[in-house]
């Protein structure tokens, strides 16, 4: 399932670890039960749902099958009253969907997508859409990747080395902030601009 | 891939530690309801001793698979299968017939229960 949270599971997914729940929670319970017949099934349930989202990574058909297809609900601001009945996705829940992504009007959407996970995308009319800075011709600065370079006093060597800086660089940053030492930050992070976010240790009362 | 080939890997191993557990334990039982049958002939032509001690057998028999039983059997069906043994073991010992006859089919069921629960069949899955 890697690293996606309740909400972003599929379906399968879901019940699979529900049913591994369940099966820990047997021998817990009854100490009749050896903790053999909670772990085997475990294990197949997990063997068996890596098997099949590997599988499902290679087989398109297959992945609709199990996890089904995206639904378009809104199509040029027409809602797809049918696709609304086949997901069993009422008006209110809709509207709600819509007011949480703050859109107010349908009709400035041209596509909203009803994902395999529960989620609804939207794509808003060309028009509607915010602008971006290529569109306004705006030149804008590339800052990088922003890593934390010090947490709660202690220095993230691999970050550092991420950002090709070493300590003789966060000394002198630390310096030019008025920091005698790392122990003395609370977090610290920087960009490839070398913009730099410095929070100090507040002192224990 | 790997990951796949990994989790393939274990559910053969698993499937394959399922045969054998399923053999080890038919044969378990079957060794045991053998001298449990021996037993129950001696004892019809009057040779309680003799059927009391091979009674005794089987008991330290299946007492010595404890690690084996407490691991892959519940606990309710080994504790009831013992019951069962010590129930015969005293009714032998008492020469009492006819509760030697209820406790030796009693013995056999459960030993016969417990090796047919470890089966893959359609009435264990349903």
């Amino acid at each position: 399932m890697g690293k996606r949270q309740l909400g972003e599971m599929e379906l399968s997914e879901f019940v699979v670890a529900a049913l591994i729940a369940d099966l820990a929670s047997h021998p817990l319970q009854d100490i009749g039960i050896p903790m053999l017949n909670g772990l085997i099934p475990i294990f197949t349930l997990f063997c068996l749902e890596v098997i099949i989202s590997g599988v499902t990574m290679k087989s398109i058909k297959l992945r609709g099958l199990l996890y089904g297809k995206p639904s378009i609900i809104i199509n040029h601001g027409k809602i797809n009253q049918e696709e609304m009945k086949k997901n069993r996705f009422t008006a209110d829940e809709l509207t709600e969907e819509l007011r949480t992504q703050s859109v107010m009007d349908i009709s400035t959407i041209e596509y909203a997508i009803l994902e395999t996970n529960g989620q609804l995308n939207i794509v808003l009319t060309p028009g509607n859409r915010p602008v971006t800075a290529a569109q306004m011709n705006v030149q804008t600065e590339d800052t990088g990747y922003t890593a934390i370079v010090v947490s709660d006093g202690r220095v993230l060597r691999s970050n550092l080395r991420l950002m090709g800086r070493d300590e003789n660089w966060l000394k002198k940053q630390l310096k030019s902030a008025g920091i005698d030492k790392p122990g003395d930050v609370f977090l610290m992070m920087a960009n490839g601009a070398d913009h730099i976010y410095v929070a100090r240790k507040e002192k224990q009362k | 891939m790997r990951k796949e080939l990994a989790a393939l890997a274990i559910l053969a191993i698993l499937f394959t530690g399922s045969v054998i557990n399923i053999r080890y334990m038919d044969e378990l039982s079957e060794s045991l309801i053998t001298e449990v049958e021996c037993a129950r002939s001696l004892a019809g032509t009057g040779d309680y001793d003799r059927s009391e001690a091979i009674i005794k057998d089987a008991i330290n028999c299946w007492n010595s698979h404890d690690g084996y039983t407490h691991i892959f059997i519940r606990h309710p069906e080994i504790d009831s299968a013992t019951d069962a043994f010590y129930e015969l073991y005293d009714s032998v010992s008492e020469h009492d017939d006819s509760r030697a006859q209820g406790a030796f089919e009693k013995v056999e069921a459960h030993l016969s229960s417990i090796a047919s629960m470890e089966h893959i069949t359609v009435g264990s899955i349903l």
